[in-house]
């Protein structure tokens, strides 16, 4: 009789626990299926949105005056891990547990070359004051480009799970373009404008010489209102918009 | 007699009081005692309480705009924090004069016994045309009275390294490529590039504003006449 109520016993509350598992898991169906209607919605507003790309497959040809002066050659390994994690919420109450399964983790080394100039097409007679204490030259604020950037791509590491794929090109590209914008963002500006600055004082102060103006009748001059916000501004990185 | 009359009244009362209390107490210790014995009432009794907090919580959400649960799978897109190193910072003294921005889409092609791979990718890049001073002779520049002489190399590309490989774009991918697969398909853009756009009209072009611009420079250093060689290295 004992052994009896002890099985009916486990009968009941294996019963509700299924009972309650069973609801949970209607629960999270039908957010679901909520969700996917969303979605649908989502999908169907972005079907109406048209991007016009012709703008992006025009090339551009173009005159211009610039006097690159410094060139500063940026390496950056580039690190990505793909730690795969199961997370959601139940109520109010959000979770996050690693999957322990299907690693990956790759290494990109990369190069950016960054070059600073100072624009010419706009250089006029107004750039030139004469005096009788001698010459002085201002020139406009100096220019930061990204010219180019290369993958290393013989010392590019892979570390897959044998559960996972690799690494496709497209993500490859895109961890790339991080890191270049990483290098961007972090790059020190000031110390790149001012080395340009001299650059150019480098460059045109011996022609000044040649014309006849003596080292103390020489100047090379810039806009000393710098600020840091006008400093953002000088930064241009060229990428497909 | 009136205290006669009154008795079986109020005793059939509290007698129904009695019973009621009765049985009032016999249900509670029933209860109680079912409730000891039985630890399964206990466990339906929280579990609807939980059921019951956590109903009113989803309500809570519901109303509030979230989902009652959800399931997913979650990876990070964003790279590591990695430092960035510099590996060389040189002074150049390069004359941009024509710059031609573009995109070079390059493909590969392999065939294997049991499957085709293809790749396909868009390169951008920027073909910048100049004088490039490092090679001109020390001194490029003379003024002879009111007329400037200028010796300058001859106008060309003025870096090798023009494409911008972090924003190329794959545009179809099948297969597994090798290190020297992917290089040599860098290198087949960079050449395609270079043919279309290092042309004899943009040389031309790029040589004809270099003219346009040093005449223009020196003029307003106070010359009158400059006289420009190109194609003077420096020996």
């Amino acid at each position: 009789m004992v052994y009896g109520n002890r099985e009916d016993g486990c009968k009941g509350p294996t019963g509700i626990l299924s009972a309650v598992f069973c609801l949970l898991l209607l629960l999270s169906f039908l957010s679901a299926c909520g969700k996917g209607e969303k979605n649908s919605a989502a999908e169907k507003a972005s079907d109406t949105v048209k991007v016009d790309t012709t703008a992006l497959l025009v090339r551009q040809i173009s005159n211009c005056v610039r006097l690159y002066t410094t060139e500063y050659q940026y390496h950056k390994i580039v690190t990505y891990s793909d730690e795969p994690r199961i997370a959601g919420n139940l109520g109010s109450a959000n979770f996050s547990i690693p999957t322990r399964l299907g690693e990956r983790k790759i290494a990109i080394p990369i190069d950016v070359s960054v070059k600073a100039y100072i624009d010419f097409a706009s250089f006029s007679q107004a750039n030139i004051e004469r005096s009788d204490s001698g010459i002085v030259i201002v020139l406009p604020d100096p220019q930061i480009v990204v010219t180019a950037s290369k993958i290393d791509h013989a010392a590019v590491r892979q570390y897959i799970d044998p559960l996972r794929s690799r690494f496709s090109d497209q993500e490859m590209m895109s961890f790339a373009r991080q890191g270049e914008d990483s290098i961007v963002s972090h790059m020190d500006k000031a110390a790149i404008l001012a080395s340009a600055q001299t650059g150019a004082a480098r460059i045109l102060l011996p022609m000044l010489h040649r014309m006849g103006y003596t080292e103390h009748k020489a100047t090379i001059s810039f806009r000393h209102d710098l600020t840091p916000e006008s400093l953002q501004k000088n930064i241009t990185v060229q990428r497909l918009q | 007699m009136n205290e006669l009359d009154n008795r079986p009244q109020a005793s059939s009362f509290g007698k129904i009081c009695k019973k009621v209390w009765d049985k009032l107490v016999y249900f509670l210790q029933f209860v109680v005692y079912t409730m000891i014995k039985g630890w399964q009432i206990w466990l339906i009794m929280v579990c609807l309480v939980v059921a019951a907090i956590f109903f009113r919580q989803c309500r809570d959400e519901r109303n509030s705009g979230n989902k009652l649960a959800s399931l997913r799978l979650e990876k990070s897109t964003t790279i590591d924090v990695t430092p960035e190193e510099i590996r060389a910072i040189r002074n150049i003294e390069q004359w941009e004069f024509l710059s031609i921005e573009t995109e070079e889409m390059a493909e590969l092609y392999k065939k294997n016994a049991l499957s085709v791979s293809q790749l396909s990718a868009i390169y951008s890049g920027t073909l910048r045309l100049g004088v490039d001073m490092a090679k001109a002779p020390d001194h490029w520049f003379t003024a002879k009275g009111d007329t400037a002489v200028l010796n300058l190399p001859a106008v060309g590309l003025l870096d090798n390294h023009f494409i911008d490989e972090a924003r190329t774009r794959t545009f179809y991918e099948s297969g597994t490529w090798t290190a020297a697969e992917r290089e040599s398909l860098y290198q087949k853009a960079r050449t395609q590039m270079l043919k279309r756009c290092l042309t004899k009209a943009n040389l031309l072009t790029a040589r004809r504003n270099s003219t346009a611009h040093f005449s223009q420079m020196f003029f307003n250093f106070g010359f009158k006449f400059v006289i420009i060689q190109y194609g003077v290295r420096f020996n």
